[in-house]
């Protein structure tokens, strides 16, 4: 299938920076390879990537099936149903706009397994269809409708291999870069007002282009190490991405000062300028990084963002008590 | 956290079929569903949303809980 625009705006992230921008694909009721009243019906969400997967899996995979495709507000499946964009009535509604009854003879409809958190099984029941949750990945629907319904535990199973988490990352590096490119007026603002402040759009406009190319290293590193994170916590992931990066950045101006004593630009103090903006550019690429894994609970967000609030909070004042730097 | 009332289970396997974490597996001699990974559980609340007989609840703890089990007996 030809990949148009619409793909690659849904994998920078067009959604992230505004919702508005969420992109949809037409929703009804799509039928392919010469699918019958007895073809198997999957169900999907309008969000334009998660549609077109779909298709493209169906079209590889020459399944002859009926794809049904409900309003989830331009929202992939799993944040639609995790943020209730998309329920029962979503399905029922789609089910009656496309008259399904009249198009199949059967009345089972295979949903996406990560809607189950919004999509009543029993709710459909009552209104007269069997709802049968398929597996995680669309990859494995053929498997699942020649083994009768019938999935194995793997594939109940959510994974996030190191390609969805480069991707993962595009979205990331866009969004931030935007992020940051947003925030310069502020700075700027604050350079309006005398004292100590007013230093600081001068740091961060001529810092700019590192602060943003840092920001990329980070999420990328962090992309890839993810299976050897010790937990699943995107605090503590920023927090020891940081401090190997500062480690990494002292040492290189260590050897920078050693090999030509002349420009010697080696900082004793850890935590000055350059290092307060390394911890707290790996915080906060940490923190969108925890977001963004499929491993991440709830409660472990909440403990998250209060942690790295109160740490975010530390280096701040550090970095306006001690702008020579501390420790 | 996971609330589970074992004695409400019916062993359907909803659950099972809808965690995307292996939270879940059947207890195949009791033909009741039990809970092999806790800490896995990202509070998505999918089987507590499907389970046709309400024996799964999730809360949400501040500070991390192992699950409780309501009416097992062992
Ligand atoms: S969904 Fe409920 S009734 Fe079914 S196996 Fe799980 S706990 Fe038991
Ligand atoms: S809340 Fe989600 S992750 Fe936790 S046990 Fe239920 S289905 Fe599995």
């Amino acid at each position: 299938m030809q990949k148009g625009w619409r793909y690659y705006a849904c994998l920078m992230g067009a959604q992230l920076m505004w919702p508005k921008l969420a992109i949809k694909s037409e929703q009804g009721f799509f039928s392919f390879n010469e699918a019958d009243s007895e073809s198997p019906v999957l169900v999907t969400t309008d969000y334009y990537l998660t549609s077109f997967r779909v298709r493209e899996a169906i079209e590889e995979q020459g399944l002859r099936c009926h794809l049904l495709v409900v309003d989830g507000r331009g929202i992939n499946v799993w944040c639609g149903s995790r943020g209730g964009h998309v329920n029962t009535d979503s399905v029922l509604d789609a089910i009656e706009q496309t008259g399904l009854a009249e198009l199949v003879t059967h009345r089972n409809i295979i949903l996406p397994q990560l809607i189950a958190s919004s999509v009543s099984k029993a709710v459909l029941a009552d209104n007269g269809w069997k709802a049968i949750f398929g597996p995680v990945e669309i990859s494995n629907v053929g498997d699942f409708i020649d083994n009768g319904f019938e999935k194995t535990r793997e594939n109940s199973n959510v994974y996030f291999d190191l390609n969805a988490r480069l991707e993962n990352n595009i979205a990331h590096i866009v969004f931030e870069t935007v992020m940051f490119l947003a925030m310069t007026p502020f700075f700027w603002l604050l350079a309006g007002f005398d004292g100590l402040l007013s230093s600081w759009f001068g740091y961060w406009w001529s810092n700019l282009l590192y602060i943003i190319i840092g920001a990329w290293t980070l999420g990328t590193f962090m992309a890839i190490v993810d299976p050897m994170m010790p937990t699943t916590s995107g605090y503590v992931r920023g927090l020891l991405t940081g401090v190997l990066a500062l480690i990494v950045w002292k040492v290189l101006l260590l050897w920078l000062s050693i090999m030509s004593p002349l420009t010697y630009v080696y900082e004793p103090a850890w935590l000055d300028t350059s290092g307060l903006t390394i911890l707290g550019l790996s915080l906060f690429v940490g923190f969108n990084w925890g977001g963004a894994t499929p491993y991440m609970g709830e409660d472990q967000m909440i403990r998250d963002i209060l942690a790295g609030l109160g740490t975010l909070v530390v280096l701040f004042a550090l970095g306006v008590y001690f702008p020579l730097g501390v420790f | 956290m996971i609330i589970y009332d074992y004695e409400a289970c019916n062993g359907c396997q909803d659950c099972l079929n809808v965690c995307p974490r292996g939270v879940w597996e059947i207890d195949a001699r009791n033909k009741k569903a039990k809970i092999v990974n806790p800490t896995r559980c990202i509070d998505c609340t999918a089987c507590e949303f499907q389970c046709p007989v309400r024996a799964i609840r999730i809360e949400r703890a501040l500070i991390p809980k192992s699950p409780q089990i309501i009416g097992a007996p062992f």
